[in-house]
């Protein structure tokens, strides 16, 4: 039975998060919230450098040390000594060293005590030999045949790409051609909770770790390292202070699972703010070098794209990230001859993972400028060039898959636009204070975010009514604070017709929900509440069918809404979801259901070469920006910022405005101040006065232009928007910078020194 | 280990006990069960562990345990609870100013003292007062949307202005 | 084993007994904001940590025959709320008003900011080109210590063991004096100084009589540019003049490269940041 939209309660209401009540009174238990008895703390020994080799570790004065109840070292791992990763993807990162450092950060041994001052102590009374080694720092030089191996199966651990058409041919028919090499930045994500966590074992040997994760999933690697079935291991995450990417994988989670073991006792583990950011994964640095070409009449003809991707000393997630960069390169723009190619390899810098966008913010900022530059060069309006090339639905991307919903682009580029005029009003105060000197230009950006994963992607969920007519959501994802819950939840009581307090849930717990994947690329709404939906749909035919029998109704007409049944037309005659579930129960029909995604997408042409390229849908948006550049100092001051993404269906209004806001002042932190500084492969950012992320009087007079074009894979037809609005940003912001100085910003972040050399010199500095 | 005898008060209740001379409020607060005041990064950068000491919002991580004897702190607990919402945590909640919910208690009570002060700051005080209480999630427009909507402005307008989003 | 033994005088006199002594293994906390991350996190472990928070008695804005008087226990945030400040020290008002964030002004002092000898101290900039003295005490006397000759290099003072720092003090700027202060950071807030600048001049006609300059986080200690002021000091004030002022200014300091800026970034900001302040404290149309 399709969803009736015409008759939906819940639907496109900016209904509050349900955790926000417990958050907002500080009820709410995070990673390092909770004390057990008997509690051990857990501390690790890390690696000062980035490449080393261990001659001797010793341990043993720490193990003599009184309140030192555990000091583990490589030796001591009961079952593998790799954290593992996803399927295809390389299995290179020890949980412990043994011989070698790849990276700062790396634990080489691990302390479990009764005090924080005591594992303090005992860490310190560890005495490690290094032999120190020169660091690979240039992916470039990692790259070169001769280079020092990172790794033993070779440095390179992605080399993708596709050709289609003929690009010779294309730039020979080209009448302008612009060839730029883009550079970005180490960025941390920077969530505000540092990784923290707890892990015991029950009297049934089973143990638990809770731990804020994106991915519950990760289970299964902890009992590979400690040599225990599946079913031993239990991962719980509480609500988590923000993750962005960099807690899909795991963080501290095997070694708080070590100690527990080793010690049979509870142990807790919080990392600094300085260990974490030191220790911890980051956004890749991307090299990006475009040529293109276009024709008199401002039709692209040849594209050609290639990128070094910085994977940094390990490959986490930079296999999976390959294929979907491949995927970006090409961009959403009509072009027959496109060669794209791809390269990510391993650096003794830090480790490389998914933040926000996975590749795609970093694609963006070199797509856009390329295509800005290739604009001015045909003496073409921007919006103007881009209108003569972007794909429209129907068409396919250069990797050959075809885009089977809305494409919004003219719609948004100008919702954005207008959107930037009424951020500009709102601000009116503060631009007469600006000198006349100063550059004032205004840039735009267009983008494509993937978001649901193809091919054989099963998710689950489970939806349980309670004999009152209430309802229970049982979810095995995350909540990152964007939502995730709260999508659930609204489908939930959405199809059932339910109250959102009559909804409640349960997730994120890998033995106690179904599983449905990690909170990450845009699409929880799609794996979590799909599932949701789909578990809460044969609940509510049962209950229309008994209420139609009870109303001596058709089934068709029947509305469930507020907790009640009710003829189409007449709801002051109804009856009460408790009375419906005993009698569908008496039916015979289960009051509990599971719910099943499993992605199935067809091949397409050109996917041989394209592999694991494509995302199941995507989503569309624009972003204009002004801006002002002092030319003496090089400074540049955000006036105001219109975003118009297209989500299909806005399922919660709200939710979908905070996402763009969060998203575009993230983008900004990338686009502008944000940079771990990594030299000798160690992170000089590594705390929150050197790595600069936005404060409140950083942040632009923001508009959030929503479109809706009611397509897209999501429950309602909702599209993924959790990283859109943050991949646009930088490359909106950078052509606003161009325009202004007249250099095109080729790297990021864009620092008020780079702006002012570019000035002088007529280039942007590298 | 040198210790002292710390006496002070958190939310009304008297607390005492024998703690490590530098060991900072922030542990202290943490440590005898004060949890919903957040570790961010103890150097005073990012505001997650802001209390109000004697009424004005400072980092607990920038205080010394030992520092707050006889003195008076407050924590997000301290303004109100799930039944007896302050109207600050009840514009949070309404306006979206929550997501991952770190630096919510921090940014309460900033937020709490500026109104305990100015009743009707602009949007531009508001800003300013929170530009020490670091989020990575809202991009800061619904906090000061909610902050403005408990304003006396705010609640003379006696109604939610949904676009009135300024920043 | 850690710790300290923590002290809290609630008079200078006992202060200065407690200090008495124990020179290198003592740590006064002012505000604190800035020593107690390092005790913390044990970079520094001294063996009593004198705390000057309950000294009430140094906690003061006064005006007193023509000086502003502050005490060193004053926070940023008395400083920003200080309606005589706002007056009469509005070089100093203006750098407490972008100093850190409210949180950290609600604790760090005057005081501390200018003992702890940041090069990037916000307050000292201001206070250099105001010609502020710095007010010291021991159990042997008082001494009086012009800002200028105060730092003694990076992170260091003239501080001697036994002394701790009572007032700071400036005269009351003279009617008429023109004023700017900039500091030029990555953040609008939260920020550590890449380049601040105070310039404060006395103009006779277009003739100016005196001039102090000062920057901040472009050399081992913040300080006064005395050959560039000394270009304006006595001359008819012209964009000419003005353009030599800043580039004697950009050649006296000596900044380092670091995570914020480089040091030619910092250097040519010193120029550029100098004629724009001199400029706009003379509403002279700036050519540039």
């Amino acid at each position: 039975m399709p969803f009736d939209k015409t008759t939906a309660t819940l639907l496109g209401k900016s209904i509050p998060q349900p955790d926000s009540l417990e958050k907002a009174v500080g009820e709410t238990l995070f990673s390092d919230d909770i004390r057990l008895p008997g509690m051990l703390w857990g501390l690790a020994l890390r690696s000062p450098f980035a490449n080393a080799r261990i001659r001797r570790l010793d341990v043993s004065k720490a193990k003599a040390l009184p309140g030192v109840r555990a000091v583990l070292t490589a030796r001591d791992i009961p079952g593998v000594n790799r954290r593992g990763n996803m399927p295809g993807n390389r299995d290179d990162q020890p949980v412990l060293v043994e011989d070698r450092t790849r990276a700062v950060g790396d634990p080489i041994a691990l302390v479990a005590a009764d005090s924080s001052e005591t594992a303090k102590e005992a860490i310190s009374a560890i005495t490690v030999d290094y032999e120190q080694l020169a660091p690979v720092e240039d992916p470039l030089v990692s790259l070169e045949p001769d280079a020092p191996l990172v790794d033993e199966e070779g440095n390179v651990i992605g080399d993708l790409g596709y050709t289609r058409g003929d690009t010779e041919k294309g730039f020979s028919m080209a009448s302008a051609i612009v060839e730029e090499t883009y550079r970005t930045q180490f960025a941390e994500h920077a969530y505000l909770e540092p990784e923290a966590g707890v892990a015991w074992t029950d009297p049934g040997d089973v143990l638990h770790i809770r731990c804020g994760t994106q991915w519950v999933e990760n289970f299964r690697h902890i009992a590979r390292i400690l040599g225990v079935s599946h079913n031993h291991v239990r991962i719980e995450s509480p609500l988590v202070g923000g993750g962005f990417g960099g807690k899909i994988f795991m963080t501290i989670e095997p070694l708080l699972a070590l100690l527990a073991k080793a010690t049979g006792r509870p142990v807790r583990m919080a990392l600094t703010r300085e260990e974490s950011i030191l220790s911890s994964t980051k956004r890749h640095p991307y090299i990006l070098r475009y040529k293109m070409g276009a024709d008199a009449d401002g039709r692209l003809t040849a594209l050609l794209a290639d990128l070094v991707g910085d994977v940094g000393a390990y490959s986490d997630a930079s296999p999976v990230i390959a294929w979907y960069s491949i995927g970006f390169l090409g961009g959403h723009y009509r072009c027959k001859n496109v060669q794209v190619h791809s390269r990510f390899v391993l650096t003794n810098n830090p480790s490389g993972t998914a933040m926000r966008g996975v590749g795609s913010a970093q694609i963006t900022f070199a797509l856009e400028g390329t295509m800005d530059s290739l604009a001015e060069k045909l003496g073409m309006d921007p919006f103007e060039f881009r209108k003569r090339n972007h794909l429209s639905k129907g068409e396919s991307l250069s990797t050959g898959q075809p885009l089977k919903n809305a494409v919004f682009f003219s719609e948004t580029w100008e919702a954005a636009d207008k959107a930037l005029d009424r951020a500009l009003l709102r601000n009116s105060e503060e631009i007469p204070k600006l000198s006349p000197k100063v550059l004032r230009a205004r840039g735009h950006a267009s983008n494509m975010t993937g978001y649901g994963r193809r091919h054989g992607h099963l998710s689950q969920a489970q939806v349980s009514v309670q004999f009152d007519g209430s309802a229970v959501v049982s979810v095995g994802v995350a909540d990152i604070g964007s939502g995730q819950r709260l999508g659930c939840q609204q489908v939930a009581a959405e199809v059932l017709g339910l109250p959102m307090d009559k909804v409640t849930l349960s997730t994120s717990d890998s033995q106690l929900n179904p599983i449905a994947g990690m909170t990450a690329g845009s699409r929880t709404f799609l794996n979590a509440a799909g599932p949701v939906q789909r578990a809460a749909e044969p609940i509510a035919k049962a209950l229309k069918e008994a209420a139609a029998s009870l109303l001596e109704a058709r089934i068709d007409d029947i509305i469930l809404a507020d907790g009640k049944a009710f003829v189409k037309g007449s709801p002051s005659v109804n009856v009460p979801h408790a009375q419906l579930v005993p009698a569908a129960a008496a039916a015979g029909t289960s009051l509990t259901q599971l719910g099943t995604l499993k992605i199935e997408e067809d091949l397409y042409p050109g996917e041989e070469t394209a592999h694991n390229a494509g995302w199941l849908d995507y989503t569309f948006g624009g972003m204009a920006v002004e801006v002002a550049v002092d030319p003496q100092t090089g400074q540049v001051m955000l006036l105001g910022l219109g975003i118009s993404h297209d989500v299909g269906t806005a399922v919660n209004p709200q939710i979908v405005v905070g996402q763009c806001e969060g998203g575009v002042v993230q983008g900004m932190g990338l686009a502008l101040t944000e940079d771990c500084c990594v030299k000798r492969g160690k992170a000089e950012a590594h705390d929150f006065s050197t790595y600069l992320i936005p404060t409140s009087l950083d942040i632009p007079s923001i508009e959030v232009a929503i479109l809706e074009s009611g397509e897209g894979e999501g429950p309602f037809g909702a599209r993924g928007i959790g990283e859109p609005p943050h991949n646009i940003t930088p490359a909106a912001i950078a052509s606003a910078v161009s325009r202004a100085i007249g250099v095109r910003v080729t790297s990021l972040p864009i620092t008020p020194e780079m702006v002012l050399t570019a000035l002088r010199t007529g280039e942007w500095p590298h | 280990m040198k210790t002292l005898s710390v006496q002070f008060k958190v939310n009304g209740e008297e607390v005492q006990a024998e703690m490590p001379t530098h060991i900072t409020l922030l542990q202290a607060l943490r440590e005898l069960g004060y949890t919903e005041v957040k570790n961010g990064c103890e150097k005073g950068d990012c505001g997650s562990c802001t209390v109000l000491l004697d009424g004005l919002p400072v980092n607990s991580c920038l205080v010394l345990a030992v520092q707050a004897t006889g003195r008076e702190v407050t924590t997000v607990r301290g303004i109100g609870s799930l039944d007896n919402l302050h109207p600050l945590q009840k514009n949070f909640i309404e306006h979206g100013a929550i997501q991952c919910g770190f630096c919510t208690p921090g940014m309460l009570l900033s937020a709490k003292a500026l109104l305990d002060e100015n009743p009707s700051p602009t949007r531009k005080e508001i800003r300013e007062q929170i530009s020490g209480n670091l989020c990575r999630c809202t991009g800061y427009v619904k906090i000061v949307d909610a902050i403005m909507e408990t304003t006396s402005e705010g609640s003379k307008a006696g109604k939610r202005r949904p676009r009135a989003r300024k920043c | 084993m850690r710790g300290f033994d923590f002290l809290s005088p609630k008079s200078l006199i006992a202060a200065l007994r407690a200090i008495d002594g124990k020179a290198p293994t003592c740590k006064l906390l002012a505000g604190g904001t800035n020593v107690i991350p390092t005790l913390r996190d044990g970079t520094l472990k001294p063996r009593f940590v004198v705390d000057l928070g309950g000294i009430k008695a140094l906690n003061y804005i006064r005006e007193k025959q023509g000086w502003i008087q502050i005490g060193a226990l004053t926070t940023i945030r008395d400083l920003l709320n200080s309606p005589l400040i706002k007056k009469k020290g509005s070089l100093l008002w203006e750098a407490t008003h972008i100093f850190a964030g409210p949180l950290v002004r609600n604790r760090a002092t005057v005081g501390g900011n200018l003992a702890d000898a940041s090069p990037a101290a916000d307050t000292a900039v201001p206070l250099l080109a105001l010609g502020a003295r710095v007010k010291l005490r021991s159990l042997k006397g008082q001494r009086t210590v012009p800002l200028n000759r105060f730092f003694a290099g990076y992170q260091r003072t003239v501080i001697k063991p036994g002394e701790i720092v009572t007032e700071v003090t400036f005269p009351v700027p003279a009617r008429g004096r023109k004023q700017s202060y900039y500091k030029l950071g990555r953040r609008n807030a939260m920020a550590i100084s890449v380049v601040s600048v105070a310039v404060l001049l006395q103009m006779k006609g277009k003739i100016c009589t005196d001039t102090a300059i000062a920057l901040g986080a472009v050399a081992p200690t913040p300080l006064r540019v005395e050959k560039a002021e000394g270009i304006l000091r006595g001359k008819k004030v012209d964009l000419e003049l003005v353009k030599h002022c800043a580039q004697a200014a950009a050649k006296s300091v000596k900044p380092i490269d670091d995570i914020r800026a480089s040091a030619d970034y910092r250097r040519t900001l010193c120029e550029v940041l100098v004629h724009r302040m001199i400029c706009q404290s003379l509403g002279l149309e700036d050519a540039d």
